[in-house]
């Protein structure tokens, strides 16, 4: 018992300075969400269009801006990644448009879907006004509208406006009956493909069943050139590429009541085992496609003239003909194969949409902002600048459209059979903690199809009870 | 003065009783000193008081919460130690990120001594180049660890990452290799990773305890006739335990606090295969919004770094401070 701090004994110093640091490691690990779980634990709910009072004082331009109009209405844009930028140049062309009365602040939130997800729900459970404009993939409407993050976009949509979208992209922008966002382009897949490889081969069309594309491929490749690419990492896209030959084997991860039902029949098992097959036993998909996390990715070696077939949202078809692109004029494209060929393969509907947070103090200037990315004059330039597809049939029947896409005819009719993933609040958990990890590890062939499907099944179910 | 004793052990006796003789004797009364040096030590322990205990404390009361912000206006139930006894008794994914976690500790903390006793002899010797050495070695712990994840993240691409070339070209593999994507090999890839970036950490606090150690029990022992490996194991390995045991606490602590290296590097992926602890933690609270599951998932890896920071430091005997005063 030598020196001591202001009379404390060695041992209760030791124990004292234990505590500390495992104090400070702890606090570091997750202490520090605290703060953030702050909210009261009923807060009665406000009516979404009106801002809390303090929230009103805070902005005093907020509501009545163009009126008053003497400072900007600045509006945040949470967006995912624009490889192109063309969201830019319209933002530009927006803020020019309103006189200076709003102006959008545009900001990418990472390059993944649950990028932006994770970084919305973080500014939303602190009912924080940083972001007033949202991006919104489909799985998003329902889980958002149901925690009580985004106002109804009903109010965007007078008169007959609804009749001028695909019916499908404004159903999976719906929620409990309500609107809560508006369609703003839309995807769908397509199989992209190399016209002059398959003449080549002798093959006169394009495959329409899977095991018309196994053979194709497996014929086509070369040492050189991959079969098939297609996103297969541990990601939502990733899961989407398997979503797709489920359905195509007649399954689903849920039935019309949403009870789970991937376990049930034997498409779940079946579907895994082809995509496995492709990879593993006749390796026309290759391995490194487990790392594929995003859609150019996996675009990437089409465009370098490596892969012979490309599973790829249509959005990605105008990257074909960039100006390094290998394969010019050499590719075409045509809806996804099925199990029996008698009908095109199911697609995932993938239609970006645009919402409002209720914490947003400036809800009047976005739905401003949000009616006009989403007009027909805006979607169009987005198809031409970009060759993301609109969700307005109208667009297509447009003469600078067909003019410039030969294909856009052929696609309008895929956007009527894109199929939603499960409508519930709870897909963004289903998804991130139960349907990736089991496709993740069923993938690598850590675990068998089998084991796979009860696992998504039996955790699926877990968190529906909640 | 155990741990003095045992660190100079034979070798230093007289070393350690200088040291002994040099300290005074404990005060009986409590003075006027005493009670001013308290008041001047107040404002930092208010400060720790807010950032460490406070929200401890705060994590602690939301664990014992249910508490589920996914949808509107859910009512907040008390569960007392509910979430404890979930975690402990029905999380299969929580054992497996304990497993991770574990995993990552051992292998990494070896690999990381070992490496970093030999950095730490190197930077510890003089010889013309030692500066430039010395930067070469700390430059990976400089590197922010997102950034040294995305370097990693390319260096082990399954189409077109160095790893894969080398491996290559030394004829070990016949093909590329997803290395972040196995379930077998991610988390050596990922330990890997770790190991490059931490070793240096290491190594320096190794180099600070070696040159801690009086020059003049190297030349006595020299004069003595005792080999290098005798000078090593006899004279720097006991005198540097203290400082390697402090190595070894913080290295334990990061491990438990890992986030951002799986976060960015795999996702936590293939499947579960390298989701940590933190890992886990943060995504329950963040992106499944239970901050009460959350928080008791955190209070629980708070309990493995108090008990691992307990053992080090009362039964093994790391000085973390105090000592060092004595010297």
């Amino acid at each position: 018992m030598e020196r001591t701090i202001s009379g404390m004994t060695r041992r209760r110093q030791v124990a004292w300075l234990a505590s500390i640091t495992a104090g400070l490691a702890g606090a570091a690990c997750g202490g520090d969400a605290a703060p953030a779980a702050a909210p009261p634990k009923a807060e009665p709910t406000k009516a979404p269009v009106a801002p809390a009072p303090t929230m009103a004082a805070a902005a005093p331009a907020a509501t009545t801006a163009p009126a008053v109009a003497a400072q900007p209405v600045k509006v945040t844009w949470f967006a995912g990644r624009d490889t192109t930028g063309f969201t830019p140049k319209q933002v530009e062309e927006f803020n020019k448009s309103t006189g200076g009365k709003i102006t959008i602040d545009f900001q990418e939130q990472g390059q993944q879907t649950s990028d932006l997800r994770d970084k919305f729900i973080l500014v939303a459970n602190a009912k924080d006004p940083s972001a007033d404009m949202i991006s919104m993939d489909v799985p998003f409407i329902p889980e958002f509208a149901a925690a009580g993050w985004t106002i109804d976009a009903e109010r965007l949509m007078t008169g007959d406006e609804k009749s001028k979208f695909f019916r499908g992209t404004l159903d999976g922008a719906t929620y409990a009956g309500k609107l809560f966002a508006v369609p703003w382009y839309n995807n769908g897949p397509g199989l992209y493909y190399r016209k002059d490889l398959l003449e080549q081969g002798g093959f006169k069309a394009p495959p329409k069943t899977y095991d018309e594309l196994l053979l194709q491929a497996k014929k086509l490749q070369t040492s050189d050139i991959v079969g098939l690419s297609a996103q297969m990492s541990q990601t939502e896209g990733g899961i989407i590429t398997w979503f797709e030959y489920l359905w195509g084997h007649g399954g689903d991860l849920m039935d019309e009541k949403l009870e789970v039902s991937v376990d049930k029949g034997t498409a779940g098992v079946e579907s895994f085992k082809r995509l496995l097959t492709f990879m593993y036993t006749e390796k026309i998909l290759p391995e490194g496609s487990l790392g594929y996390k995003t859609g150019a990715d996996a675009q990437n070696p089409f465009i370098e003239g490596k892969a012979v077939f490309l599973r790829q949202w249509t959005s990605g078809l105008t990257q074909n003909d960039r100006d390094d692109s290998k394969i010019k004029g050499k590719w075409d494209v045509v809806p996804l194969p099925s199990l029996k060929g008698d009908k095109a393969g199911a697609g995932c509907l993938g239609t970006w949409n645009l919402g409002t947070s209720k914490f947003s103090r400036n809800p009047d200037a976005t739905g401003e902002a949000i009616k006009w990315f989403t007009s027909q004059a805006q979607q169009k330039a987005r198809y031409l600048a970009m060759g993301v597809p609109p969700c307005r049939p109208a667009v297509f029947d447009d003469a600078d459209v067909k003019a410039k896409y030969s294909f856009a005819e052929k696609l309008k009719g895929t956007f009527e059979t894109l199929k939603p993933r499960p409508v519930t609040p709870y897909y963004g958990q289903l998804s991130a903690n139960v349907i990736q990890p089991v496709f993740g590890k069923v993938s690598t062939r850590a675990i068998t199809p089998e084991e796979g499907i009860k696992e998504m099944a039996d955790g699926m179910r877990k968190i529906m009870k909640g | 003065m155990r741990i003095w004793e045992d660190a100079y052990g034979m070798t230093a006796t007289t070393l350690a009783s200088r040291v002994r003789a040099t300290v005074p004797r404990r005060s009986v009364q409590v003075t006027l000193e005493a009670r001013f040096a308290a008041f001047l030590v107040a404002p930092a322990l208010l400060a720790i008081a807010l950032v460490a205990f406070y929200p401890l404390g705060h994590a602690f009361w939301l664990s014992l919460w249910k508490i589920n912000l996914r949808f509107e206006n859910t009512p907040w139930v008390f569960v007392g130690l509910g979430n404890y006894v979930d975690t402990f008794t029905d999380d299969p994914r929580w054992r497996n990120a304990l497993r991770v976690t574990g995993t990552i500790a051992f292998t990494s903390l070896l690999a990381e001594f070992v490496l970093g006793m030999v950095f730490a002899l190197v930077m510890n010797r003089a010889f013309r180049g030692r500066g430039l050495v010395r930067a070469a070695i700390l430059i990976p712990w400089s590197l922010t660890t997102v950034v040294s994840a995305r370097m990693w993240q390319v260096i082990y691409h399954a189409s077109y990452g160095v790893f894969n070339r080398m491996l290559m070209d030394l004829g070990v593999i016949d093909a590329y290799k997803p290395w972040i994507i196995s379930p077998v090999f991610t988390i050596w890839a990922m330990i890997g990773a770790d190991v490059w970036k931490t070793t240096p950490f290491v190594a320096l606090l190794l180099t600070a305890g070696m040159q801690l150690i009086p020059g003049e029990l190297y030349e006595a022992a020299a004069i003595d006739g005792a080999t290098a490996w005798d000078r090593f194991w006899r004279i720097t390995f006991p005198l540097l335990k203290p400082t390697i045991l402090v190595a070894l606490l913080f290295r334990m602590i990061d491990v438990f606090r890992m986030l951002d290296l799986p976060f960015v590097l795999t996702g936590g992926g293939p499947g579960q295969a390298t989701e940590t602890l933190s890992l886990y933690t943060y995504r329950v609270i963040f992106t499944d919004l239970k901050f009460g599951a959350g928080s008791a998932l955190a209070g629980t890896t708070f309990l493995l770094i108090l008990v691992t920071a307990f053992v080090f430091i009362k039964v093994l005997g790391a000085p973390v401070a105090g000592s060092e005063v004595e010297r």
